[in-house]
């Protein structure tokens, strides 16, 4: 049976029962076959196109997609929990940091500083700067994430309290969001719906419209969220508050209009008297890795919230190793110094931005106790084992001596040959030149507000300090600044409460300020004593006008470079590359 | 039943019958009238009668017949010219020697599903054979086409041991998917990284111009490459072969860095150009350990301390036999490379087995199958922190160990020798693959045949790593652990349906197919950070403590498709071909999901025209035009359906991730496709001692799938649209001379020639540049835009320095490329990355058992991102390149005055130190062989002994000084120079 088809070349087919004809009739019996796969190939085909269909649907088992995962309850959540995310951009990063205190009055580079065009206002500064152009596309897409958040929020299977207060949230975002965009960029995109479908085209809002937005959804915040301080990082009546009353600082003091001015000192105040808040007596422990959780700090009423799983630390991307970064930036190179090596306590020395010798002056260390509770001058040899005579520089210096001692204003003869054999020092002369002009920038006097000796590791990047963005302090300088004008009486009130809070054990008289000396100057120092590194200088000295002659006058390595266009950041060469309407949104003038 | 088995008895009978009549017989011996060796494989003939047998292993024969003499026999071989003899006594045995066929026009050359001889051709298709692909060792097959075949740019762009190739053919279409060809192994898609040993293939295909690719529709627009493995044979005799190699990797051309003393004065000078050009006291910038380093000369050159010589060694053996029904092939191999830094090893073990049966007239069945083991441990680059860590340094303890921080007082420049120390280091890679394919064969009728084909794909990668606290990616930060685990299926099923008939003066061909592929990848990922102990390695992840995670990750692709061709032709010189291939994707969204892709082919055999004369001059001549049109679902899954990605944020310490619209969704897209022209011209002159082929192409691409620019004011970058258009146009010259062709002398030189101009010549409406890409419209789709350093900024030209944007002298001096006397961005320029033309010269010489190639390659005209020049610090805050820098003594052009004022990476126009002329021609390989004298072996049994020696990569000429630039401007893993002894044995 099998043995036939060696010489009949044919497919076996047993059930045919035909085989005896096979030898004669193969040629036929092959076209029948023929016509029987014929049939068979047919019906396969049809088989394959019918089941093509489905063959090539598309199932996304590994990612969510907005429908319908946001009509769910996790899922509207999940996109109030994103619009958060965006706070974390700018606080506690390199760049938000550099674009707040550089450029300024008050920090120049450091040595090892990525950015001197935002430092220095240098000839390429302009669209192509790859750190404004990351600010501008995360404050966009935050934006965007808002107002996708809240097209959606009205529909959600949500309860009508949490959606009143997720409500108010999201509109607290965005105004935040569009308030650092009209700051940075002035008066350039204004969305206020969710991009659908490409969009290629631009348009420029005004500066008022821009201010216009902010306000009103910072009213819908305050109408929609419970009053209280935040205890874990969610906006509440409060923070919205805080806010608004710095809005309407910057819109009194940018466009001197009085209302607003009225508004911010109202606010502030109403924050000020609610008891919910209270100054530090101790300025230096505001600082301390033991007050670093916002919630609990009784003087932050706004902070971006880090934490210490890692995991929680990211922004849009959730991924490790972000955190806030601010303790590594303003830390000089002190663990190239004899009896110092690198360690957790000293942290790792980005020396990103140093201070300005205008800084360090505006300081009166006798009385005040901010420049001791903002500044480490001292290192101590933390070299294991270090004995006398090891060190063939100083010899005298062993372990736990003073190791490195850096000094405001020149020392003595005295101090400098008594310390010829114990340590060394860094004191004016050596650490400026006679202009002002760092004379060294690896070695400094270093802001110490956002060390962290918690950190696990002396490399680990990453801190858990939360930002504190409004403080109670800044509510006094708010509301002193906004009644300068209506009420300079109690504008001076204010400002002396806080200079007594400040003041050494005994030295608040000394510390007080007369009528004749607080203007708008003395309010922008005492902002600089309280706030310098917290990341509003450029903005205080933008919205008073005051960018450029301070920076003509205090910043040595900007001073010829800054010019009146540098008010406003320059829009991305990216965003002018995309745009079909080239004619009608342009650059902002001056850059080229 | 009882019918049958009379028809056996009488079939048998008359075999006897027959066999008793032929009782003469002839022997004999066929060999190559060059090289001497014997042929296996001839096919040898009675001619008038019906007798025919092979020759076997040995080039033997022995035919019997029964005709008188004398007897004309006529020998048959693919590759050479027909040939007989007469036969005039059955006593003496035939010696017969066969001439190779100059033309090779019977040839038999593969196609996408099929075979044609190589005068029927009617596209640009370029055939590698075995013995080229095998003439030099190479770790990936795909290597030896460098250089080969007109139009393929192949470049190795690693020499970590693993590493893959980089392969382009006719230039970059897509700016957003990959411009790698298929490549298919026996039909299936298998990938540009090629573990099949360089003996078990028997042929390489490069299908160039889509009238040849458009049978690949979707998968054919970037070119087709068919590896087309050796099958077992039918001669009756199993022929073993054995091949090995070692190579001795030796340290690359490598530049060289600063040294202590220079880098001491690197400092100096940094510091005396912020210090108003006093030089500073060294106690100033130096600290004591360091000046007591300087003193006693403590310095130490990383890259002498990290270079060590690697060596590859490969051993293939191949088996093959068989008889008239049953074939097959077995295969085995092993390398083990040993890469130049310690710790970085590659191992890889393969085994391939092919089996094919006839089980009648009707059904022929086959199966192959390959297995594949990889095992690597893959070294994290030690370069980068080798090139900046500092020279006043002590790398090791005086206990021997590593001295983990070397440099005083530079606590973030760990050892470049961290990952040495015992067990802190682990990355290891287990790739486990089987690859195979099975088919059936139905000849339906004489005419028509019926192939259905299944592949299968299996890989399963295994990624385990762990890095101690101390490593070069931890650098004192907890320790890392993790683990994934990626499983890839992938399978194939092609149904075909072949039909060929002539009638008379006309021949027809006609294949209809179909054909599904399904390929589904699975991922799962677990990590985290600081691991209880460094003991357990990856295998104990779980005891992390801090960001630990897992992630899992499914994609699925499916790719249905329908296909036909047609081919005709008319008195063997006038040749035709249609085909029309329909894909549906999954990728794309409903409606878009289906895409055509037609193909038309002409060519004319003018040699053979009755007005042409074989005679004289010109011995080939063959016109060949073509169109197609190919396509590409250049986006990855689930694209159309748009996707929220995961944020961050935390309410005290709890979690509140978020999911955010990231991805703008476009639910139209559709096809990229490329239709390309293509007139080439075959050729021979002087009895074919000069012959090639010149092909001229043109192809423009649409719809091309892009990341189209978005002003990101919209919240999105970019959005996945069908906006662009890319053109690519070019020559391609290939051309074989024998320039010596003697009894004992042969010389013979390929030449290959190609020029590619490739441009972007639209992107999304309105916009004509994406500088995030770098993509601009009138440019190659690979470039660099950036400024163009001119020179540096001397004394005597403050005035100018300031005008021009506040520059100083010892600054960078940028071309003002629009000359509006200051620098803006618009002076940024284009450099282009993709080669002007490339060519390859490979020689080939003989005489008597001595053979010599030597290989030529060169790519001109392309510029790199050359990592060097970037490496100089002017800051003197890390140790750099070694380079001739402005002060003002020395008024230097090339690199820009120190300044301890800057940081690291932020100096005005820094970038601008990195692009060079990347141009370069290098003798790629010398190969020196000798075959040992048949009569020596012959006591041996042994066929043949070859012995062989190559040199890699020891002559390159170009202007970066000590670098290989066919790397393309990287420093981490560079390409060794490498001498490999090998040996080829046949038994």
């Amino acid at each position: 049976m099998r043995k036939n088809n060696l010489f009949k070349p044919v497919i076996s087919a047993p059930a045919r029962g035909r085989q005896g004809l096979i030898t004669l009739e193969s040629n036929l019996i092959q076209m029948k076959k023929i016509k029987k796969y014929r049939t068979l190939l047919l019906m396969l085909t049809g088989l394959l196109l019918s089941s093509c269909e489905k063959f090539l649907e598309e199932n996304n088992q590994s990612s969510l997609t907005e429908d319908p995962f946001y009509n769910t309850e996790a899922g509207i959540t999940s996109a109030v929990n994103a619009c958060y995310s965006g706070l974390r951009l700018w606080y506690g990063k390199e760049h938000g940091m550099g674009l707040s205190e550089t450029g300024t009055d008050l920090f120049l580079r450091g040595g090892d500083n990525k950015a001197n065009q935002i430092s220095d206002y240098t000839v390429d500064l302009n669209g192509g700067q790859t750190n404004i152009k990351d600010m501008w596309d995360m404050y966009y897409r935050a934006l965007n994430v808002c107002n996708t958040a809240l097209a959606r929020l009205p529909q959600s299977p949500l309860t009508e309290t949490l959606k009143q207060q997720y409500l108010g949230e999201v509109h607290f975002l965005r105004a935040f969001y569009l308030f650092q965009i009209v700051q940075i960029w002035g008066g350039v995109v204004l969305n206020t719906s969710p991009t659908e479908g490409v969009v290629t085209t631009a348009k420029r809002s005004t500066e008022e419209d821009f201010y216009e937005v902010i306000n009103s959804d910072l009213n819908t915040a305050i109408k929609n969220l419970k009053e209280g301080k935040s205890t874990n990082g969610r906006i509440t009546q409060d923070v919205a508050k805080g806010l608004l009353a710095r809005v309407c600082l910057t819109q009194g003091s940018q466009y001197q209009n009085q209302a607003k001015y009225l508004e911010a000192a109202t606010l502030a105040k109403e924050l000020i008297n609610s008891g919910r808040y209270a100054l530090f007596e101790d300025y230096k422990s505001l600082w301390d890795m033991g007050n670093a959780e916002g919630g609990s700090n009784s003087e932050v009423v706004f902070y971006v919230n880090y934490t210490n799983d890692d995991l929680l630390n990211g922004d849009f991307e959730a991924v490790a190793g972000k955190g806030n970064n601010s303790h590594l930036h303003f830390i000089m190179v002190y663990d190239r110094q004899e009896g110092l090596e690198r360690s957790i306590a000293y942290g790792r020395p980005f020396q990103r931005f140093m201070p300005s010798l205008h800084l360090l002056q505006l300081f009166d260390p006798v009385n005040d106790q901010r420049y001791d509770g903002s500044f480490q001058t001292v290192w101590f040899a933390n070299k294991a084992g270090m004995q006398k005579g090891d060190s063939q520089v100083f010899p005298e210096m062993a372990f736990g001596d003073t190791a490195v001692l850096t000094r405001r204003d020149p020392v003595t003869i005295e101090q400098a040959n008594w310390a010829k054999s114990r340590y060394r020092i860094y004191d004016r002369n050596n650490l400026y030149r006679a202009d002002g002009t760092p004379a060294l920038r690896s070695q400094f006097i270093q802001l110490s507000k956002f060390m962290d000796p918690t950190r696990l590791t002396v490399a680990q990047e990453w801190s858990a300090r939360d930002v504190f963005v409004i403080r109670l302090a800044e509510l006094y300088l708010i509301a002193a600044e906004a009644s300068l004008q209506s009420n300079p009486t109690e504008a001076l009130n204010l400002i002396n409460t806080l200079r007594h809070t400040r003041a050494k054990v005994g030295k608040e008289q000394a510390m007080e300020v007369k009528a004749a000396d607080l203007d708008i100057d003395f309010i922008l120092e005492e902002r600089a004593r309280e706030l310098a590194g917290e990341q509003i200088r450029w903005f205080d000295l933008k919205r008073t006008h005051k960018l450029i002659p301070y920076v003509q006058q205090f910043n040595p390595d900007a001073k010829n470079n800054i010019k009146e266009y540098h008010q406003v950041r320059p829009i991305p060469q990216s965003q002018l590359d995309a745009i079909l309407n080239k004619e009608e949104f342009k650059q902002n003038p001056g850059y080229n | 039943m009882t019918k049958q088995a009379l028809l056996i008895l009488f079939f048998i009978g008359v075999h006897i019958h027959m066999a008793s009549a032929q009782h003469h017989e002839i022997k004999g011996t066929l060999s190559d009238v060059r090289s001497k060796e014997t042929l296996p494989g001839v096919t040898v003939r009675v001619m008038g009668g019906k007798e025919s047998t092979q020759t076997d292993a040995m080039g033997n024969f022995a035919i019997k017949t029964n005709a008188p003499l004398p007897i004309t026999l006529q020998f048959n071989f693919i590759g050479y010219q027909e040939t007989s003899t007469e036969v005039r006594s059955f006593s003496t045995p035939v010696l017969v020697s066969l001439e190779p066929s100059e033309e090779a026009l019977d040839e038999v050359v593969v196609v996408g599903y099929g075979t044609v001889r190589k005068r029927d051709l009617t596209g640009a298709v370029t055939s590698v054979k075995a013995k080229d692909i095998t003439a030099i060792p190479t770790t990936n097959a795909l290597k030896s086409l460098q250089g080969k075949v007109a139009g393929l740019d192949v470049t190795q762009s690693s020499g970590q041991p693993g590493a893959n190739v980089g392969i382009v053919l006719r230039g970059n279409r897509s700016l957003n998917a990959d411009n790698q060809p298929l490549v298919l192994v026996d039909g299936i898609q298998y990938g540009s990284f090629v573990d099949i040993n360089p003996s078990d293939i028997a042929s390489i295909e490069v299908l160039k111009d889509i009238s040849s690719t458009a049978i690949y529709g979707t998968r054919g627009a970037n070119g087709v490459i068919i590896i087309t493995t050796k099958k077992g044979n039918a001669s009756g005799r199993t022929n073993v072969s054995f091949n090995s190699y070692l190579s001795v990797n030796n340290k690359p051309f490598y530049p060289k860095m600063m040294d202590g003393p220079t880098y001491a004065q690197l400092k100096r000078e940094a510091y005396r150009t912020t210090n108003n050009d006093e030089y500073m006291a060294d106690e100033d910038i130096f600290n004591a350990t360091e000046l007591e380093y300087i003193r006693s000369g403590q310095f130490v050159d990383w890259q002498d301390l990290l270079f060590h010589t690697g060596l590859l060694q490969n051993y293939e053996m191949n088996l093959n036999g068989g008889n008239e029904k049953t074939q097959f092939a077995i295969s085995l191999g092993y390398q083990y490379d040993k890469g130049m830094f310690k710790n970085d090893h590659f191992k890889r073990y393969n085994g391939r087995l092919s089996v094919d049966h006839t089980l009648n007239k009707i059904f022929k069945i086959g199966l192959s199958m390959q297995y594949t083991f990889k095992n690597q441990d893959k070294r994290d680059n030690p370069m980068n922190m080798a090139n900046k860590n500092l020279p006043i340094a002590k790398p090791y303890n005086d206990d021997g160990s590593v001295n983990l921080y070397p440099a005083p007082g530079y606590s973030t420049f760990i050892s470049p020798l961290a990952d040495e120390q015992p067990g802190v280091f682990k990355n290891n890679i287990n790739d486990k693959r089987l690859f195979g394919s099975g088919y059936i064969d139905i000849h339906l009728h004489k005419d028509l045949l019926f192939k259905s084909t299944i592949g299968i794909d299996v890989q399963d990668i295994r990624n385990g790593y762990f890095r101690a606290a101390n490593t070069l990616a931890n650098v004192g930060r907890n320790s890392s652990s993790g683990d994934s685990t990626t499983t890839m299926v992938k399978y194939t099923w092609e149904n075909t349906l072949n039909y060929h008939k002539t009638i008379g003066d006309h021949d027809f061909n006609a294949l209809a197919g179909t054909s599904t592929i399904k390929s589904k990848y699975e991922l799962f990922e677990g990590y985290g950070n600081n691991q209880a102990s460094d003991l357990t390695g990856f295998y104990d992840i779980g005891s992390n403590t801090s960001a630990k995670d897992i992630g899992s990750r499914l994609e699925e692709i499916g790719l249905a498709s329908f296909f036909g061709r047609l081919n005709y032709k008319l008195k063997d010189r006038y040749l035709f071909q249609a085909s029309l291939r329909a894909d549906g994707s999954s990728v794309l969204s409903k409606g878009n999901k289906w895409g055509y892709f037609p193909s038309l082919a002409g060519a004319w055999r003018i040699i053979d025209e009755p007005f042409m004369s074989k005679e004289g001059l010109l011995n080939e001549l063959k016109l060949r035009l073509s169109w197609g049109k190919a396509g590409n679902s250049a986006i990855s899954p689930y694209s159309t359906l748009g996707a929220l990605s995961k944020s961050a944020y935390a309410f005290g310490s709890s979690a509140a991730f978020g999911y955010w619209p990231s991805d703008l969704v476009n639910p139209n897209l559709t096809w990229e496709t490329t239709a390309t022209w293509n007139l080439g011209i075959d050729f021979g002159l002087f009895s074919n001692r000069i012959s090639g082929a010149i092909e001229l192409y043109d192809s423009k691409t649409d719809n091309l799938l892009l990341p189209s620019l978005l002003p990101t004011s919209t919240g999105y970058a970019t959005v996945m649209q069908n906006v662009g258009k890319t053109a690519n146009k070019g020559i391609e010259i290939a051309i074989n001379t024998v320039n010596i062709q003697q009894e004992n002398w042969n010389w013979q030189t390929d030449w290959s020639f190609m020029l590619n101009r490739e441009k972007i010549v639209a992107l999304n409406d309105g916009v004509t540049r994406n500088i995030a890409n770098a993509w601009i419209v009138g440019e190659p789709t690979k470039i660099y835009y950036d400024y163009k350093k001119i020179g540096i900024w001397q004394l005597g030209e403050e005035e100018a320095a300031q005008a021009f944007g506040g520059y100083r002298p010892g600054d960078i001096k940028i071309q003002d490329s629009n000359p509006n006397g200051v620098s803006d961005p618009d002076d940024r320029t284009v450099f282009s990355q993709v080669p002007r033309y490339s060519f390859g010269v490979n020689n080939s010489v003989s005489y008597k058992n001595v053979d010599l190639t030597v290989f030529v390659f060169g790519r001109i005209g392309q510029y790199i991102n050359y990592e060097y020049g970037a490496t100089y610090k002017p800051s003197a805050l890390e140790n750099g390149a070694n380079a001739n820098y402005w002060t003002p003594e020395n008024p230097s052009n090339e690199f820009p005055r120190p300044n301890s004022g800057y940081s690291t990476s932020s100096y005005l126009f820094q970038s601008t130190l990195r692009y060079v002329d990347g141009s370069f021609v290098k003798i790629r390989d010398i190969t020196l062989g000798y075959t040992l004298p048949k009569k020596w072996l012959e006591r041996l049994s042994v066929q043949r002994i070859r012995l062989y020696s190559t040199l890699q990569n020891y002559f390159v000429f170009t202007k970066v000084k000590d670098y290989d630039p066919e790397r393309g401007g990287d420093l981490s893993f560079p390409l060794p120079r490498t001498i490999v002894f090998g040996v080829n044995v046949d038994l």
